[in-house]
């Protein structure tokens, strides 16, 4: 009789215990869907290898990138990118060249949505700020420089 | 606890402004706590998207250069009435969504 019992509580933490590195899994799993090699790539053309696959954007006047000239504070820098004018546009991603890790964002268009984004980002100090357009499976881009008064990488 | 997203949304010629103000740390664990001499732990939101009336529309993934309370601007060709639904996941697998109507 004890043995059984024994084997019965063995058997239920074995379970237990699977369901629990299960469960712990999760977070990776959805990290999965993250690029890790191109985030932390500490070079514009990797960032954009492991992003597109290729490096070899081209300047284009239908890229409209808007950031300020000089940012009094590297920490919160607003960039627009606006390839609205493009058609087919997939993808979009900025890069800030002389930051640690220069890839800032990609983001993915599909159906209705339109080639533009606008966000804030973290700037370490005086660099150019690249806005890479996937449309047609071809890059395009348009940069600025941006002059920073105070990083807003460190503490 | 889930991630806190403020939301607007405005029709504007068939087009959606979709902005959004999230509150997130966005920490990158390479910054230093100095009265410890160890890094602030990372706390980074990687994923995000954004759905509308269900069906994805944009798919975007973010690194430490993003900015402490991050703000999101995208445009979609919508109607006013139309749901848009907001996700978003950080590293530590802490979640965050809203659901709105477009006015």
């Amino acid at each position: 009789m004890k043995r059984r019992s024994f084997l019965k509580a063995t058997l239920a933490t074995g379970a237990a215990s699977v369901a629990v590195s299960a469960g712990l899994l999760t977070p990776s799993t959805v990290l999965a869907s993250w690029n890790k090699g191109a985030f932390e790539a500490k070079s514009v053309n990797d960032a954009l290898n492991g992003i597109f696959g290729a490096s070899n954007a081209a300047t284009s006047a239908d890229v409209k990138l808007t950031a300020p000239a000089i940012a009094e504070n590297g920490a919160v820098t607003p960039v627009t990118v606006d390839a609205s004018g493009m058609s087919g546009v997939e993808s979009i991603a900025i890069i800030a060249s002389s930051n640690p890790t220069p890839l800032v964002c990609e983001y993915k268009f599909q159906g209705a949505a339109q080639g533009f984004v606008s966000t804030r980002i973290r700037m370490g100090e005086t660099q150019t700020v690249m806005g890479v357009v996937k449309a047609g499976g071809k890059l395009f881009k348009a940069e600025q420089e941006v002059r920073v008064t105070i990083g807003g990488c460190g503490g | 606890m889930s991630i806190n997203i403020r939301t607007r949304g405005q029709v504007r010629g068939g087009v959606a402004e979709i902005k959004s103000l999230i509150r997130h740390p966005m920490e990158s664990g390479a910054r230093m706590d100095q009265s410890t001499g160890r890094p602030f732990p990372m706390k980074l939101i990687t994923n995000v998207d954004v759905s509308v009336n269900g069906s994805k529309v944009v798919d975007a993934q973010w690194s430490a250069n993003i900015s402490t309370n991050p703000y999101m601007h995208v445009n979609v060709a919508a109607n006013s009435g139309d749901e848009v639904t907001i996700n978003l996941v950080d590293n530590t697998g802490e979640t965050g969504s809203e659901t709105f109507k477009l006015r």
